[in-house]
């Protein structure tokens, strides 16, 4: 429970939340709130982890199938690139197609090689992997081969039977037609015969035919063309004819001629053997190296390679297709749920909101409709109390409140009209004007209601007051507070009245008065009973005062006869005691000791009589002091008795101090007295109580019964014979006079034999003194 | 021209008497018989007992009978003996002897083509990693046959007979010999081998080479050619030439293997010549056959082809994409020195 304090004398309790059983407000707002932001944050995860996997998907599809896609094409189209550009050098021959395989190879070919390689880690399939490493092998060869067709294609090598043909036949050749020139020269030279003429035609026939399959030979190392063959083989049968016909007629050749035939011959088997070696090789697969190469080597490079782009460009072509496709659906598929999922998140969130807002407004609802009808002055309607949390609480606090209302209300009403029974009421406004008054009110000043409403109280004043008491009134309530007093108003018919007014003003935010709420009760008959009152005192003052007079004049008159009665007794005794028998002695002692206690009886009549009329004034005495002086006057008796004092701190007392010597001289006194066969054992206590000190005389002696606990108090009383303890019986008359001129009491607790405790109160004046404390510390 | 009467029969009769020497010990040890062109040599050094055990002492003694051969046709045609050499060649194995044999074949042909218009065939190679001293001394033999074969036609009746080497000798000594045979007979040649044999070389081992790069699937395998410069001479080509025969050093070496150890005076490479490249050439394509017959299912090369007449310059500029597969070839083997014999292919990081 909370407590809040409020001025410190006002404090009001009010239940802590942490106490509310089972869900709180806080609880359930918190649920409500929770649930919603729950739902949603599901509802965000859920998406998120779609949103997640389908940006996987797609940069899965931007990184992975798409670049290796479009890295495939283009090292499929740089592949193309490069075999058209070899096979347009091997063609043309112009650098160009140099520059655009280089090209193609660094700028399409191996960036798109470095581009899978750079992806490759990313696939899942090992045999992408292995593809591609596969791939830059046979690429790597590929350009290799590349080079060297490149290399080779217009070299002389490139083409070995033109190589031959040009390097080794066609010296030969030359040669051939040489010695065929240098034995048509001799043979001219020779005399002319028939057979000469043939030997010469024979000569310069081979000499044309030699020409001629030079050639044939030359156009079929070019054309490779089957009737240049035959042409060329007809040309070297015809030659080696010649020779055959012309080696019939050897026997005809000078030796110079016979020389160059054989050489000639020779040549010539050379010339055919190498002929022979050109046809063989145009033949060949491998005539022309760079185009052998090309379609032997690089051609099938190519195609493994072109496959393995195309199988790779078709995987990630397709894969890529799939992605997308399943990108697109799963988009689909995502702006789908995610609208379901707002729709929903919408529709829970209004579900739980407006069951959440109705569980807790409702309540909140009859609360107010319950303040509206507490408003309009209907404490009767009971507020049901339907949840254990605040608002529960808030309930059941609005109905406990409802009810102290209402009882409060009972009680005002009761109290008011008890009021209304004994008291005058009004109402004013802060200026004075009456805005309420009662039946009394009505009853008392005998003017009607409608005759005071709107009227200030000077229709009653009765202008027995002064000015000064008013203005006081008025300063007093004015200020904000109470007044109260007596006032004498004055009614219809002009009668006075007296009436005890207590003003109270009701203060208004601005701390000023707002209105004025009196409060009078009718005291006419107290007045006129105080009146007679006084007046009675007067008279029985007046009637103590003679009387106490009256005592001690006659005390005070009376010593003078006893004195004369016990001097002259004496003087009997002194001067005639000896004429005297022993009865007149004796009889003379009576009238001694008779006077002498008459004149202790009247010594202790006229103190009595004293404490009423011979007292001091009141002033601040030490208590302590007091009691030492007490004491101090006992001394003889305290030592003959050996007597124990044991004493507490006294503390100031207001009161006639020589009196109050007396009060504790005559308790302890008596003490002292009564103390049997014990050893005197005396406390002097001293308590607050109240308004008073109770100070208290306790002893061990014989005690008091108490059936005499009043008596003892009586003047002349005595419990005891003369014999047994002396006295006249007028100390503790004496006490309790003193205490009660001082306004207190006295009184006794005892039983016989087991000592007696008198107490006093005296009370405690605390002006002058900040408080008790302080008092005894001063006093000590 | 200069007449000269021919002594056909003798000549004939000459040849005929090798056959038939060759014929009888063909007859003794039929089992011993290999190929070689149809035709059979068998060895006459007596150093070897059959084929298979031909070493590289009856190469050598086959090679002085070449040697007395060509000193026969040179003083025949009236050309001088060429100088003598100050290079330091040794560690040769039959492999490089092999290659330079094959050049001296080449030039063997060429010559016999230009004197008798006799044109015979490419030497058809062996694998590199089957190369012993008898297919050497094949070679040799083929050489041997093309001068035979010129000296016929020269009428030159003079015959040599083979004699028999004492002592050891190496395939250093083989390779040395052949190269001095080279050098000879590039003095007999009337077209030499020039820039451009020399070019048709180089770019023979840069098919090697881009096969040993294969071995390396990151590289480029042939670099883009270095800018053509131009008034280079058959020296700078041969300089050239020797840096990437040092790179070839290096790149065995890094690979736990030793090769010839082929060391040319300074005065003596500033003159030297395009057949003295295309020895050189030689030697390199044979160290690079040699480590391509290292890899397993490495593919061969494309081959060797004829570019057309090329200028030293372009020979040179060629040589350059040699040395820059080179250098690229011994970065990786540099970071995979166990690049021969690790199966699969490295990926340069």
């Amino acid at each position: 429970m909370l407590k809040i304090e409020r001025g410190g004398d006002l404090s009001l309790t009010i239940p802590d939340p942490s106490s509310v059983r089972g869900k709180s407000l806080k609880s359930k707002l918190l649920w409500s709130h929770l649930g919603i932001a729950l739902v949603g944050v599901t509802m965000l995860c859920l998406a998120l982890g779609f949103a997640v996997w389908l940006r996987e998907r797609a940069l899965n599809l931007v990184d992975l199938r798409s670049p290796a896609a479009h890295a495939s094409s283009q090292a499929l189209s740089g592949l193309q690139r490069s075999l058209a550009a070899i096979r347009g050098w091997i063609t043309v021959g112009t650098p160009n197609f140099k520059l655009e395989r280089i090209n193609a190879w660094q700028n399409e070919i191996q960036p798109a090689i470095k581009s899978l390689s750079e992806i490759s880690p990313k696939w899942l399939d090992d045999q992408d992997q292995k593809r591609l490493k596969k791939l830059s092998e046979l690429l790597i060869e590929l350009e290799e081969w590349q080079w060297w067709i490149e290399d080779i294609a217009h070299s002389a090598g490139n083409q070995p039977a033109h190589e031959i043909f040009s390097r080794y036949v066609r010296p030969i050749a030359n040669e051939i037609l040489s010695v065929c020139a240098t034995l048509i020269n001799l043979e001219r030279k020779l005399p002319r015969s028939e057979k000469r003429a043939i030997l010469l035609e024979r000569f310069a026939d081979l000499k044309g035919i030699v020409s001629s399959a030079q050639e044939k030979l030359g156009d079929y190392v070019t054309s490779g063309n089957v009737r240049d063959e035959a042409e060329l083989n007809n040309s070297l049968r015809l030659a080696r004819l010649r020779i055959d016909q012309l080696s019939k007629h050897e026997h005809l050749f000078t030796e110079e001629q016979h020389y160059f035939f054989i050489l000639l011959n020779e040549r010539l088997t050379a010339y055919e053997s190498l002929a022979g070696q050109i046809v063989t090789i145009r033949k060949s697969d491998k005539w022309d190296i760079a185009q052998f190469w090309l379609s032997e080597e690089a051609l099938p490079l190519a195609a493994r390679s072109d496959n393995f782009l195309t199988s790779m460009s078709y995987v990630q072509a397709e894969l890529m297709t799939i992605d997308s496709n399943l990108v697109y659906e799963m988009s689909n598929v995502a702006i789908t749920v995610s609208i379901i999922l707002i729709c929903g998140l919408c529709f829970l969130a209004i579900s739980i909101s407006r069951r959440s807002a109705s569980q807790i407004v409702k309540p909140i609802s009859s609360l107010v409709k319950a303040t509206q009808y507490m408003a309009q002055g209907d404490l009767d309607t009971n507020i049901p109390v339907k949840s254990d949390d605040e608002i529960g609480q808030l309930t059941i606090s609005f109905n406990r409140m409802r009810r102290t209302l209402k009882e409060q209300r009972a009680q005002l009403e009761a109290q008011k009209k008890a009021l209304d029974a004994c008291a005058v009421v009004a109402e004013t406004d802060p200026h004075g004007h009456i805005t309420y008054v009662n039946d009394q009110f009505c009853q008392l000043s005998q003017f009607t209601r409608e005759e005071l409403i709107g009227k200030t109280h000077k229709v009653i004043n009765s202008g027995r007051h002064p000015k000064e008491y008013w203005i006081d009134f008025w300063t007093t309530i004015q200020s904000g507070k109470m007044w109260r007093g007596e006032i004498q108003n004055k009614a219809k018919d002009g009668t006075l009245y007296w009436v005890d007014s207590t003003i109270v003003p009701f203060l208004g935010p601005d701390q000023k008065p707002e209105k004025y709420l009196a409060i009078r009760l009718p005291i006419t008959e107290r007045k006129k009973a105080e009146t007679a009152l006084q007046k009675a005192m007067a008279e029985l003052e007046r009637s103590n005062t003679e009387l106490e007079q009256f005592a001690y004049v006659a005390s005070h008159d009376l010593q003078e006869p006893l004195r004369m009665v016990a001097s002259y007794t004496q003087l009997l005794a002194n001067r005639y005691g000896e004429v005297l028998d022993s009865t007149g002695l004796e009889y003379v002692e009576f009238a001694i000791d008779g006077a002498k206690r008459m004149h202790r009886l009247i010594e202790d009549l006229l103190s009595y009589s004293r404490v009423g009329t011979r007292g001091k004034p009141f002033r601040m005495v030490k208590g302590n002091e007091i009691l030492d002086n007490a004491l101090k006057n006992l001394t003889v008796a305290v030592k003959e008795n050996n007597a124990s004092i044991v004493r507490t701190d006294l503390p100031p007392i207001m009161g006639d101090e020589m009196q109050l010597i007396r009060l504790f001289q005559n308790l302890i006194g008596n003490a002292i007295k009564f103390h049997g066969n014990k050893q005197p054992e005396i406390h002097v206590l001293c308590e607050a109580q109240n308004g008073d000190w109770i100070i208290s005389v306790r002893d061990n002696g014989i005690g008091i019964n108490p059936k005499y606990k009043d008596r003892i108090f009586q003047i002349f009383q005595r419990l005891h014979t003369r014999d047994e303890y002396s006295g006249t019986g007028i100390g503790l008359a004496v006490c309790k006079k003193i205490v009660e001129r001082h306004g207190g009491k006295i009184w006794v607790d005892s039983e016989p034999e087991k000592g007696a405790a008198f107490h006093f109160t005296i009370s405690r004046m605390r002006e002058g003194f900040k408080n008790d404390d302080a008092a005894l510390n001063h006093h000590g | 021209m200069k007449k000269r009467v021919p002594e056909t029969r003798k000549h004939v009769s000459n040849f005929k008497f090798a056959f038939i020497i060759v014929l009888l010990c063909l007859l003794a040890k039929p089992h011993q018989l290999l190929s070689l062109d149809d035709e059979v040599l068998l060895p006459v050094s007596s150093h070897s007992s059959t084929l298979e055990d031909i070493n590289a002492s009856d190469v050598l003694a086959r090679l002085d009978l070449v040697r007395d051969e060509v000193d026969l046709i040179r003083f025949e045609m009236g050309k001088p003996a060429s100088t003598e050499t100050r290079i330091q060649l040794s560690q040769a194995t039959a492999i490089e002897a092999y290659f330079q044999a094959v050049t001296l074949y080449r030039k063997t042909r060429r010559l016999a083509f230009e004197r008798t218009g006799d044109l015979a065939d490419e030497p058809k190679l062996v694998k590199t990693n089957q190369i012993k001293s008898f297919h050497v001394w094949q070679l040799v033999n083929q050489s041997l046959e093309r001068l035979l074969f010129i000296k016929e036609k020269l009428r030159i009746e003079e015959v040599n007979y083979e004699k028999v080497r004492t002592g050891t000798s190496s395939s250093s000594n083989v390779f040395q010999v052949i190269l001095k045979l080279n050098r000879q007979l590039d003095e007999l040649l009337e077209q030499k081998f020039e820039s451009s044999e020399v070019y048709q070389e180089v770019t023979h081992a840069i098919g090697y080479a881009s096969r040993l790069l294969a071995r390396f699937p990151d590289s480029k395998r042939i670099p883009d050619p270095p800018i053509l410069e131009r008034g280079k001479k058959p020296s700078d080509v041969f300089q050239k030439l020797m840096t990437s025969y040092e790179l070839i050093q290096e790149i065995a070496g890094q690979s736990g293997l030793q090769i010839v150890k082929f060391e040319v005076d300074k005065a003596e490479a500033s003159k030297a010549n395009s057949g003295d490249s295309y020895n050189l050439i030689s030697l390199i394509v044979s160290e690079l056959a040699w480590l391509h017959s290292k890899l397993e299912n490495a593919a061969p090369p494309p081959g060797s082809y004829f570019p057309g007449y090329r200028f030293p310059s372009h020979t040179f500029q060629r040589v350059g994409i040699l040395e820059a597969q080179l250098s690229l070839l011994k970065g990786f083997v540099s970071e995979h020195p166990d690049w021969l014999v690790s199966e699969g292919n490295f990926v340069h990081a």
